[in-house]
């Protein structure tokens, strides 16, 4: 291709990518938006950040998002509620039942004690549950929300409600928002990467990393512990790297042939794509990689090279992390505590989740605080709603366990800005409703955005008539968390 | 007041700013400059919604805007007041809500209050009218609106393409499929000679095409957000894929989009509906249903109908509806209370989210319906010979039965399924699995029962209710004829009376393993050890030892083993008193007996026949003739036994025709409740299900053409109101639809919003054209309408742009040249596998499940995995893919495809280091990088020729000498390697399921394997030129 030709192709993949937003629906309203778009061509595929810079300066430039699937229960976990000793095995009061729908409690339940006791951890003193001993030790790390409550209390509309804002298929999920604003920080890897464990997918699947209406570059990429990390990142059989290469040297060379024919200046995205991608086979396989991992760290995480588990997510989470990947989404399953049978009940089932998930969370807390990333990354851990302070009972069962409960409920963040040993928000005394300082789905969204350097007010799409935002038109930023 | 204290403000800000601007002397349109400003700005306080509407001002409307504008007159108008004043507690919009208008828009807006503030209606309201045509003497009147535009522009239209180019961009664009190699040759040819002629000839072909429906299906099924399952957390498999199959023959017979769109909304309301009619209904059945536990059913049903509501306004209206649903649109004239009368059009069908997806439709698929044809031919046939069979039967007068007790008479089975009893096997009500004897087997027994049980189960032959029972006579016997073939825990005789002992008793044989009865008694006595294993053996019971008293009359036989695989023969009993049977052995014995008082195992017709046929000259009568036929068939021993060819012919073709029928699937459709059922429909505040307030009744928004008063509302009536001439929207909207497929982009850009925040239509005269066009020429037919298109020069032109359009016109909306577009997925997956030669040409059908990596179905409580389809189903169709909505097939989406979730308009194409990943790794397509590689060596062996060939059959041209030069250099360097390490070449090879015995030459085949891969991944193959 002649010098000016090439150059003009250059130039005019701007105008392509300006059209790109166009194409996406931006229509006149994303015209502005794209005059910011800068001049460096990202990241593992996306053509473009939508912000030139964050809205204010961030607190956290990286997310780690563990979501427990399922929902942990509370009471037995971080919201410690003597009360229920008392009462246990009694009918709940009327009005824990008055007017309410239940999953599957049915008639009037009885009040269920935590059968764990609660110690006060760190100089904060956070009461924290005997379950959790690892996250007790980092208790000073962590700030505590026991005031959450969502809308949703069925797993699949509650699931995607946290991670898209809203209830219903459709929408773009948290880091699907976040890598769109922001872009990436990694040439070499996906910015928004999701590891699943515990043998089962999200309820509300693929969804609740999907890019909805925003272009499906921004979908979570799921990294996988077994087979190939990235669906189709090993080469066939038989093809070893120079042959791969080789491989990508013609296709590029063809290319600019047709380039140079059809001046058409997605071919020559095309060709840039190729070249990331074969920089993602080395790259990613590299930071999967945990054999190299000192001994020590392995035993800190509870990880094993070559196995499937949580904490070999955790520690691979951190690893991404130092990679300047943007957003890690960790799902784990079994957190269903309804009581049925010793699987899913929290006598059997939930020590072992916790057994199985303590040391990881708090060896990962410890890392990224040792290696100086915990300043500038938010850890969020929370289940999609909460569990009921009454047995769930269901046909009788004479397992324990609580069923769905959307008023209240906990989770924690650390790191990236927000106060470490801070408890927020208290729930009434039986645990069953928010007493003080509630915090809504939504304001967590806003307050992670913010923490991000988004306000969340302004960070929208427009789609089909109307400016769509991860927190659809509420949220409110809790400012008392942040440090 | 106001006026006076803006007005130095005023002379002193837009006067500059108008000065600064060039295009002062234009007035704006309203439509396409005004209104968007208006609506973006001030519509959102000062537009449809009520509940935020201020000061009671609606600029949406002509009378709102109208009076705060003085036409001609700047000073005199307050609009231009508020925007321009910087007192702050004046501006408008105000500050809290936005910054002020800059100066373009500020500019716009008073330029058209200056130039007479002419209002209009929103354009995509107003039903098209046909426009006159800029330039009569186009052969194709879309040229002459494009080309309009495009001298106006000051630019020049390219010239057509290549044909190579023009039969892949048809082939591509209509059918989904690249053309045949020995197509091209001959296109070329005639194109030489008549190029219009060969084109519109290819344009007919490729029209009629039977691949063309399953290409156009795909497009329909992201509106129709067809999936293979129910979606939220269970999302448990649906057997929809019938309707599928319906949209492909719709599509493939061209059915009107008239009669496409009534079918679909309300095919179940239609006069007299056939069975395709309710299956199109399946369209809004494709909504998700919830099946997780403690989940309200209404809350779901509601979300349905919510889609239901939403998918219709946005598929054929190009409308965003969705935001009424908690409130009045904000920018749309739609109010919340018009959003739920169009719920409650919707709201009367009886699905409840109901787990079982009631209401059902049991439907045959469309290959099933084809075969079922001959199939049923089939069992008439057979029927009819063995009725001409049994009409000529004479049966011969029986023995007289002897008096003597040494007579072995067949009271339960030998041969022979007892006639009219409840014949069971396993509990189920199948016959009993009769297979010819073996050679060694006792004389007498032709017909045995095989039986296996897995290890500590039971299995039994037996039958109950016998027509035919028997009465027990003093020292009866009963003997077996058996052979065990793997040995039992046990094998055991049941006997059951009349009386309320029943099946109390039992002979058996090995170990006890029966719940019932107690061991040693005669409920449960054992009659020795298990018979050798291997031979035949005749075992023998006393009745009376097992408690049958003499008189007491025999109901049912069972032969019963746990365990083990035993050859039944038969059971007989030993008497010395002659089985009561004996008077079935005539007809007239049969007449005799069964005419007074039919049993109830008879069938009705047979029991009024015999009521019927109660006389010797009753015979003669055709009811008596086909009674007698009947006994011999069904009744007689010695006529089943002479009948048995013609039977067994018979039920082999009534088994397979029952097998087909079988597979008949529940498909979800709709039904709307009975008259005195209805719901009630309510405006749900904020949407909730929860929150019902005022009650609405079914009609069409306001702002469109008013439906007929005396029309009675439901979904036929809103189908019709869709299409009915006066609808602005919907050929507006298909046309549109049908357009991007062809260019890339639609002439109105958003697709789906057709709306005051949509896009304006590029060429708003060719679109309201086509829109008229296709209504009243083309009678809404879908093929006349990409006829039209795409004989157009418009469609033909090359895609290479010049320096001169890309700097005017850098996104193409003038068409100068073509766009080349990034294939859809099932097409890069279709394409792939055609160029390969491995593509199944099998249609329609249940969803296939081809080959993808473990793991990527992992759903929470449904068990379902993917289990990888056998032969050609591995190779279908990319839209016969399974579609999980929570784990759809991952290739699919990385090309984009729609997670069918809810309605998806457009798909977004872009462009990512993961579809290289996909292109150059997924065995797929590696295995169709082999099938390349096959076929280009069949065709040469020779290295260079046989490259030419691959390059030609993936991109339908010769290549270039430079580009073959390229191809040859690669191939020698991997050749080398492939030389020097034979087993990477076998390795690459069996990854691409090439039988490496049909390989003369392993490292050859490899390298061109390699080329194929390099081939199927060129930018030129993913895109349409």
């Amino acid at each position: 291709m002649d010098p000016q030709s090439l150059l003009f192709l250059q130039k005019h993949r701007d105008v392509t990518r300006r059209w790109f937003l166009g194409q996406m629906g931006l229509g006149i309203g994303g015209l502005a938006l794209s005059s910011m778009i800068t001049e460096e061509s990202s990241i593992a595929g996306e053509p473009f950040q939508v912000l030139s810079a964050p809205h204010f300066a961030p607190r956290a430039r990286r997310i780690i998002c563990i979501h427990m699937a399922g929902s942990p229960p509370q009471q037995d976990l971080f919201d410690p509620k003597p009360l229920l000793d008392e009462l246990d095995g009694q009918p709940c009061p009327e009005d824990l039942i008055d007017g309410e729908t239940f999953a599957f409690i049915k008639g009037h339940p009885k009040i269920l004690a935590s059968p764990y006791k609660f110690h006060r951890r760190g100089s904060c003193g956070m009461e924290i549950s005997e379950l959790l001993p690892h996250l007790g030790s980092v208790a000073d790390e962590i700030c505590l929300i026991r005031s959450m409550h969502t809308d949703q209390f069925n797993h699949a509309p509650a699931q995607l409600f946290i991670y898209s804002g809203s209830s219903r298929f459709g929408r773009p999920s948290m880091g699907s928002w976040l890598t769109w604003g922001l872009g990436s920080m990694n040439e070499d890897l996906p910015a928004f990467v999701v590891f699943v464990s515990g043998d089962k997918t999200p309820s509300a699947g693929k969804s609740v990393w999907g890019s909805g209406f925003l272009p499906s570059v921004h979908q979570g990429v799921q990294c996988r512990t077994s087979g190939d990390p990235v669906l189709y990142l090993g080469d066939p059989p038989g093809i070893d790297r120079d042959t791969r290469r080789r491989t990508i040297d013609a296709i590029q060379g063809l290319d600019r042939i047709a380039a140079r024919r059809d001046e058409d200046a997605e071919t020559l995205t095309r060709i840039e794509q190729y070249e990331l991608a074969f920089r993602m086979q080395t790259s990613v396989p590299e930071v999967m990689d945990i054999s190299h991992e000192k001994p020590s760290t392995l035993a800190d995480y509870g990880a094993e090279p070559g196995t499937s588990s949580f904490a070999n997510n955790c520690l691979l989470a951190r690893r991404l992390i130092e990679q300047d990947v943007r957003f890690v989404q960790l799902f784990d399953w079994g957190w269903d505590t309804h009581g049925t049978a010793p699987h899913d009940d929290i006598i059997t089932q939930l020590p072992k989740k916790c057994a199985e998930t303590d040391r990881p969370v708090a060896a990962l807390i410890k890392d990224l605080k040792q290696r100086g990333l915990l300043d500038d990354t938010l850890v969020i851990w929370t289940g999609e709603f909460g569990r009921t302070a009454m047995n769930e009972e269901r046909n009788g069962s004479k397992y324990l366990g609580r069923d769905h409960h959307p008023h209240c409920y906990s989770m924690w963040m650390a790191g990236g800005g927000v106060k470490g040993g801070h408890v927020h928000g208290e729930t009434d005394p039986l645990g069953y409703r928010i007493s003080k300082d509630p915090v809504h789905v939504h304001d967590l969204q806003a307050t992670i955005l913010h923490l991000m350097g988004i306000d969340h007010l302004q960070l929208t799409y427009p789609y089909q008539g109307r400016d769509f935002r991860l927190t659809d038109v509420h949220g409110k930023v809790v400012r008392s968390i942040i440090s | 007041m106001l006026a006076i204290t803006l007005l130095p403000l005023l002379l002193a800000t837009p006067i500059g700013l108008l000065a600064a601007d060039h295009s002062e002397e234009i007035v704006p349109n309203f439509s396409s400059e005004v209104r968007p400003i208006l609506s973006r700005q001030c519509f959102p306080c000062h537009g449809p919604d009520a509940k935020t509407r201020k000061a009671d001002l609606r600029l949406d409307l002509k009378e709102g805007i109208l009076g705060v504008v003085e036409p001609g007159d700047l000073v005199a108008s307050e609009l231009v007041a508020r925007i321009t004043t910087t007192d702050l507690d004046d501006r408008m919009p105000p500050p809290e809500h936005s910054e002020a208008l800059d100066a373009g828009e500020i500019s716009t807006l008073s330029r058209w209050v200056a130039g007479g503030a002419i209002w209009q209606e929103h354009w995509s309201f107003n039903t098209p009218q046909l426009p006159e045509i800029p330039d009569q003497n186009r052969h194709n009147p879309i040229d002459a609106f494009i080309d309009e535009r495009i001298a106006a522009a000051g630019l020049t239209a390219n010239g057509p393409a290549t044909p190579e180019t023009l039969i892949r961009r048809l082939h591509l664009d209509l059918i989904g499929l690249p053309p045949e190699l020995q197509r091209v040759a001959r296109f070329v040819q005639d194109h030489e000679k008549d190029p219009e002629g060969a084109w519109h000839q290819l344009v007919d072909e490729v029209l009629a095409s039977d691949r063309f429906g399953e290409r156009w299906a795909s497009v329909w099924l992201d509106l129709a957000r067809y999936a293979d399952t129910k979606g939220y957390e269970q999302d448990g498999n649906r057997n929809i894929w019938p309707w599928r199959d319906w949209v492909i023959q719709a599509f493939d017979r061209d059915l009107p989009f008239d009669q496409f769109t009534i079918e679909q909304l309300a095919g179940d309301l239609i006069d007299a509906p056939q069975e395709s009619d309710h299956l199109a209904t399946a369209f809004h059945r494709n909504t998700m249903t919830n099946d997780e536990g403690g989940t309200q059913n209404e809350e779901f049903r509601v979300a349905a109908v919510v889609d239901r509501v939403n998918t219709t306004m946005q598929v054929w209206q190009g409308l965003t509806a969705g935001c009424a649903q908690c409130h009045d649109h904000k920018y749309d004239p739609l109010s919340q209370k018009e959003y739920y009368q169009l719920f409650d059009f919707f709201n009367q069908s009886s699905d409840a989210d109901l787990n079982n997806e009631h209401p059902v439709l049991s439907i045959l698929g469309i290959t099933d319906k084809q075969q079922l044809i001959p199939a049923k031919q089939k069992v008439e046939d057979a029927l009819r010979i063995l009725d001409a069979a049994a009409r000529e039967l004479e049966i011969p007068e029986p023995e007289p039965v002897s008096q003597e007790s040494s007579t072995l008479d067949v009271i339960a089975f030998s041969g022979q399924t007892p006639p009219f009893c409840v014949h069971l096997v396993d509990g189920g009500k199948r016959d009993w699995p009769w297979v010819e004897a073996p050679e060694d087997a006792p004389e007498g027994i032709d017909q045995v029962i095989r039986q296996v049980a897995p290890a500590e189960q039971v299995r039994q032959v037996y039958f109950e209710q016998s027509l035919h029972p028997h009465v027990v006579a003093e020292g009866d016997t009963y003997h077996i004829d058996a052979r065990i073939l793997e040995v039992p825990e046990s094998m055991c005789l049941q006997v059951r009376l009349d009386d309320e002992t029943v099946w109390e008793h039992r002979a058996y044989w090995g170990v006890t393993t029966f719940s019932q009865g107690v061991d040693g008694e005669p409920s449960l006595l054992r009659h020795g050890d298990l018979p050798a294993t291997g031979e035949w053996v005749h075992l023998e019971v006393d009745a009376s030892k097992i408690g049958i008293e003499v008189g007491k009359t025999v109901l049912g036989i069972a032969m019963t083993q746990t365990g083990g695989k035993i050859e039944w023969g038969g059971v007989r009993r030993k008497s010395s008193r002659p089985t009561e049977r004996a008077d079935l052995l005539t007809y007239r014995a049969f007449l005799d007996r069964w005419s007074e008082n039919p049993s109830d195992l008879f069938e009705a017709p047979i029991r009024e026949a015999l009521i019927a046929t109660r006389t010797e000259t009753d015979e003669e009568t055709s009811e008596g003739v086909e009674l007698e036929t009947w006994w011999k068939k069904q009744l007689s021993s010695e006529g089943r036994r002479l009948l048995k060819p013609q039977q067994q012919a018979y039920d082999q073709v009534l088994k397979q025709k029952n097998t087909i029928e079988a597979r008949a699937v529940p498909v979800p459709v709709m039904v709307d409740l009975a008259s005195d059922k209805l719901r009630s429909t309510h405006i749900l505040q904020r949407g909730s299900y929860l929150a019902t307030g005022e009650q609405v009744w079914a009609d069409v928004p306001q702002f469109l053409p008013p439906m007929d008063a005396d029309t009675a509302r439901h979904r036929l009536s809103l189908a019709q109101w869709l299409l009915s001439p006066e609808n602005p929207l919907t050929a507006r909207v298909h046309v549109n639809r049908v357009w991007e497929q062809l260019f890339g982009t639609g002439l109105v850009e958003t697709l789906e919003d057709f709306g005051t925040q949509g896009t304006l239509p590029s060429h708003p005269q060719l679109l309201d054209w086509l829109a008229v066009t296709w209504q009243q020429e083309d009678r809404w037919s879908h093929k006349a309408l990409l006829r039209r298109i795409v004989t157009s020069e418009t469609y033909r032109r090359e895609a290479r742009s010049t320096a001169e359009q890309r700097q005017v016109d850098a996104t193409n909306r003038l068409l100068t040249h073509a766009t080349r577009i990034r294939l859809p997925a099932e097409v890069v997956r279709d394409q792939a596998l055609e160029i390969g030669g491995i593509l199944s040409a099998k249609k329609f059908g249940p969803p296939v499940f081809p080959p993808q990596p473990d793991g990527v179905w992992q759903v929470v409580y449904n068990g379902a995995g993917w289990r990888e389809s056998e032969g050609e189903d591995r190779l279908r169709r990319g839209l016969y893919t399974f579609f999980r909505r929570t784990a759809p097939y991952p290739t699919m989406l990385t090309f984009d495809a729609s997670s069918r979730d809810v309605c998806q308009p457009r798909r977004i194409r872009t462009n990512t280091p993961l579809q290289a990943l996909v292109m150059l790794n997924d065995p797929v397509f590696i295995e169709a990088a082999a099938g390349l590689a096959r076929i280009s060596l069949d065709h040469s062996s020779e290295m260079t020729e046989a490259i030419t060939h691959a390059f030609e059959r993936a991109t339908c041209r010769r290549p270039t000498e430079q580009e073959l030069d390229y191809l040859i250099q690669l191939s020698r360097q991997q050749y080398e390697v492939f030389q020097h390490d034979p087993e990477a070449a076998r390795l690459f090879l069996e990854s691409g399921m090439w039988n490496i015995e049909d390989v003369q030459q392993h490292p050859e085949a490899a390298t061109l394997m390699v080329i194929a891969n390099v081939l199927l991944n060129l930018d030129e193959l993913l895109v349409r030129g």
